[in-house]
């Protein structure tokens, strides 16, 4: 471990390698707390040139490494591994370059996804992919895990808005991929790469498009006496073919943590949905847009509907749906939050099923969700010194996927696989879909050290081609 | 390859309507195998592997050209006979279909409540699993992306027979890799394609076509500039070359009754006025638009950065002066893109020459006569990649490689 360490160090300076245990203890887990595993050492490279030069060091000891953006990863994607290291892209902080007229940004994998937007505000653009926990995610983790947000439901999830890549790959080999074309010339391997999780290698640096700001913007607020009710609107919208820039719902036990915390919206009490439509585009056809939708909503009879285009007003219109996830810490101490899509015409009967699976096992379920693009987020709120309801919650969580795979939906729309969603990908997938899978990942990682036991479960690849290093240290 | 035994072998499979023989596009008479089911093909690919054919996946063929042709083609396995639409929600706004339905009868499937992308040239006769191995994007790449964006899943049959799925049929999904992005664009070289699932777009209610002269190139590609600093996104936006020799920059407007009108208020305020077609004339001169890219197809494309077109064009025009001064160049502008159109296929030198003298660009082909392979433009590191790929997916080379490069 010594050797390596020192190797690393004088790649990467002693602000690059992290090995007192005391700093190595944020780096356990991502915001999957319940999994924890302490690295050997943390690596922080500055750039590409000195995250290939470690990756060369790593290939030639055969130690595993684990990517980490900010760690705010629900799924334990960034859950370090016995006996290897985190490579962190914290200090990749750079906007390398803005070309506003090209609407580009070139940028390292570090730069916290709000700032990429606030650095092009001034020429009025904006980088579309918006996670719930934009204020410290990293691009370079919204690539590793082809993030979405609130947004996706207009202008799709991050995979839609990467025009390049600069990969350093297992080997220390940087493969760059930068200089954006329509159509790649041969196999599309930046697509591939986007939401591989860390399996294939290492982005450093990201090509993203950029987006016009919006002229107008507008946000209605339906209240609901139910959430069937909501849910219904939000179909009467897709099958309307309207293309609000969000849709998103909150049920009751959300509006009543956000009302008794400090991110209170004003929500009635008695709504047992909140349903949040925003609008966006010249004013002429935000109006348009926003007659139809107040149709929409008259017609599954709203508790109230408001509305609101100045920033100021339209804020506190998201305050509730910003703030949910914080709110819910008053009603547990912990919070599962699942994350699966259904078809958008089965969205009211799925909702009513995880309602339903929950209250079975006595279990608070506090639901928010992205309704446009049919992917919910059932929170369940627990506490983990309660062992058995550790059990109910894990058994929810495994029913609520299973039916919503049954019903023709998917696994996950935004959080990944990583390390909890591994059981149900055998669900999802097929055993020769997953070795389809592990046959590409064996292209990039022969040895399979990128983030290994991450996104494919191992026994579907019929064998594992490099063993984690025996625990307490690299060779 | 001995045509009469191989049909005997295929015949133990399939039936007789299933079997043909293939002969064109400058290959060799092979027998074309034409399954009916995802098990059809899956025995074909098993008699394949086992008598070492090299196997050539193809629809209609409109695209065989787009991608080099494979040195060696034992077996042509078409898509033809797996046909139909398996499911349109329009209230999901997805489309599911198999791989040789016909892509103009997706669009009619989904005429007046949905808008297919891409818009293509060749729509009257490419099939889908065609669409989505070519991988091209179409006129409308500009406002929706390429092709890839589109699909949601895909199924293919791997090259060891077994079945495999890609995403699935909804418009939010993350789960595993997305292996479709990979086969979309792959020209048949690591599976054969089954059926997709596209994200689907609501139709446009309101079109209209704007249309500014201008004299020269560079008075064109400024104006494209003031698009760019106006922020204007059209659905397509295209600087053509005039048989007067001037030039003439189209814009096609489409969506909403409101965003079109507001979109060309904003054109006329940045370019000044314009003829507009509006109604069916904006819808004919959008298809006519689309299938221009077709009449091209004896061209090249190129791609760069918008800011740097104008720049690509001197280098362009310099190589053309010298080698083909017949050619047209058609630019779009927002997009970086330039496509050059020959009079008639120009020959091996010349494309050769051509070539040397743009070497450096991101550079395609949308022909390739037999003779003619030239190398893929992309870095070592990244051939070097797909190379791996090839080998761990396909490792008898099973699907006919050289499509892109000379191992696959």
């Amino acid at each position: 471990m010594q050797a390596l360490a020192d190797e690393l160090l004088e790649v990467l300076g002693p602000a690059g390698v992290i090995r007192e245990p005391t700093r190595l203890l944020p780096y356990e887990s991502d915001a999957l707390a319940m999994v924890a595993v302490r690295p050997e050492l943390v690596l922080l490279p500055r750039d590409t040139r000195q995250t290939a030069a470690a990756m060369r060091i790593l290939h030639r000891r055969k130690v595993p490494v684990v990517a980490r953006g900010a760690g705010t990863g629900l799924a334990g994607g960034a859950t370090p591994v016995v006996g290897g290291v985190v490579l962190s892209t914290a200090r990749m902080r750079d906007v390398l370059e803005l070309d506003p007229l090209d609407r580009l940004a070139r940028v390292q994998a570090g730069v916290v996804n709000v700032d990429l937007t606030g650095a092009c505000q001034h020429a009025r653009l904006l980088y579309a992919p918006d996670p719930s926990s934009q204020m410290a995610c990293t691009i370079g983790g919204n690539v590793a895990n082809n993030s979405g947000g609130p947004h996706c439901f207009k202008y799709g999830a991050t995979t839609r808005h990467v025009l390049g890549l600069v990969i350093v790959q297992h080997d220390g080999e940087i493969l760059d991929l930068s200089e954006p074309v329509l159509d790649p010339a041969g196999y599309d391997l930046a697509g591939l790469f986007v939401g591989s999780e860390g399996t294939f290698g290492i982005a450093t640096e990201i090509v993203v498009k950029l987006s016009p700001a919006p002229e107008v913007i507008e946000v209605q607020l339906g209240l609901f006496r139910s959430l069937d009710a909501a849910c219904d609107a939000v179909s009467d919208m897709i099958a309307a073919r309207l293309e609000p820039a969000a849709l998103e719902i909150l049920d009751q036990l959300t509006i009543d943590a956000v009302e008794r915390s400090v991110f209170a919206a004003g929500y009635p009490r008695e709504a047992e949905a909140v349903l949040l439509v925003e609008l966006e585009g010249c004013a002429a056809d935000v109006a348009a847009q926003a007659a139809d939708v107040a149709a929409i909503l008259a017609r599954h009879a709203p508790l109230e509907v408001r509305s609101a285009r100045d920033a100021a007003a339209r804020k506190k219109l998201w305050a509730g749906r910003k703030g949910a996830f914080g709110a819910m810490g008053r009603i547990a101490p912990d919070l599962y939050v699942a994350d699966a899509v259904v078809p958008r015409t089965k969205l009211r009967a799925l909702v009513a099923r995880t309602v339903e699976i929950c209250r079975e096992r006595r279990l608070r379920l506090a639901t928010v969700f992205h309704a446009g693009d049919g992917n919910l987020h059932p929170n369940i709120c627990y506490d983990r010194r309660d062992a058995d309801e550790v059990r109910r919650v894990v058994e929810a969580g495994h029913l609520i996927l299973k039916e919503c795979i049954a019903a023709g939906g998917a696994l996950t729309g935004e959080h990944g696989v990583g390390l909890e969603k591994l059981p149900e990908m055998e669900l999802y997938f097929t055993r020769e879909d997953l070795q389809a899978a592990c046959r590409v990942r064996d292209a990039w990682d022969p040895e399979r050290r990128m983030n290994p036991g991450k996104l494919v479960p191992t026994h579907a690849c019929l064998e594992v081609r490099t063993a984690a290093l025996p625990a307490g240290g690299a060779p | 390859m001995n045509l009469e035994r191989a049909h005997g072998r295929l015949a133990d499979i399939l039936p007789e309507q299933a079997l043909s023989t293939f002969a064109g596009a400058g290959l060799p008479e092979v027998p074309c195998a034409a399954p009916g089911s995802a098990e059809e093909a899956a025995e074909v690919l098993r008699l394949a592997a086992a008598e070492r054919w090299k196997v050539l996946p193809l629809g209609s063929g409109t695209k065989l050209g787009w991608a080099r042709l494979p040195p060696r083609v034992d077996l042509v396995l078409s898509s033809t006979r797996l046909t139909g639409i398996v499911a349109y929600e329009p209230a999901d706004g997805t489309l599911t279909a198999r791989a040789g339905t016909p892509w103009s009868e997706l669009r009619a499937a989904v005429e007046g409540t949905h808008q297919l992308s891409p818009e293509l040239p060749t729509e009257g006769a490419g099939t889908f699993g065609g669409v989505l191995s070519a991988g091209a994007s179409g006129l409308d790449r500009l406002r929706h992306g390429p092709l890839r964006h589109q699909v949601l899943g895909l199924t293919a049959l791997q090259p060891d027979a077994s079945l495999a799925h890609s995403g699935g049929r909804v418009v939010k999904n993350v789960t595993g890799y997305d292996l479709h992005r990979l086969w979309c664009g792959s020209h048949g070289t690591l599976g054969f394609l089954l059926e997709g699932t596209l994200r689907l777009y609501p139709a446009a209610t309101h079109e209209a076509v704007f249309v500014r002269d201008c004299a020269t190139r560079a008075e064109g590609l400024a104006l494209g500039e003031a698009l760019a600093r106006a922020q204007l996104l059209p659905l397509a936006a295209l600087l053509m070359e005039r048989p007067d020799g001037g030039q003439r920059l189209e814009l096609v407007l489409a969506g909403r009754r409101e965003l079109v009108e507001d979109e060309l208020a904003r054109v006329r305020r940045t370019l000044g006025d314009g003829p507009t077609l509006t109604g069916p004339e904006a819808r004919a001169r959008r298809s006519a638009l689309a299938a221009l890219e077709g009449a091209q197809d004896t061209g090249l494309t190129l791609d760069t950065r918008p800011s740097r077109l104008a720049a690509l064009c001197a280098r362009i025009e310099a190589a053309l002066q010298t080698h083909a001064p017949e050619a047209r160049l058609t630019l779009e502008p927002l997009l970086g893109r330039a496509r050059v159109g020959f009079a008639a296929p120009p020959a091996r030198e010349t494309r050769l020459a051509l070539a040397r003298q743009l070497e450096g660009e991101s550079l395609a082909w949308r022909t390739h006569p037999p003779d003619f392979r030239p190398p893929l433009c992309a870095p070592p590191a990244a051939l070097e990649l797909m190379r791996r790929i090839k080998r761990s997916v396909d490792p008898a080379a099973l699907f006919a490689a050289g499509r892109f490069h000379d191992d696959f």
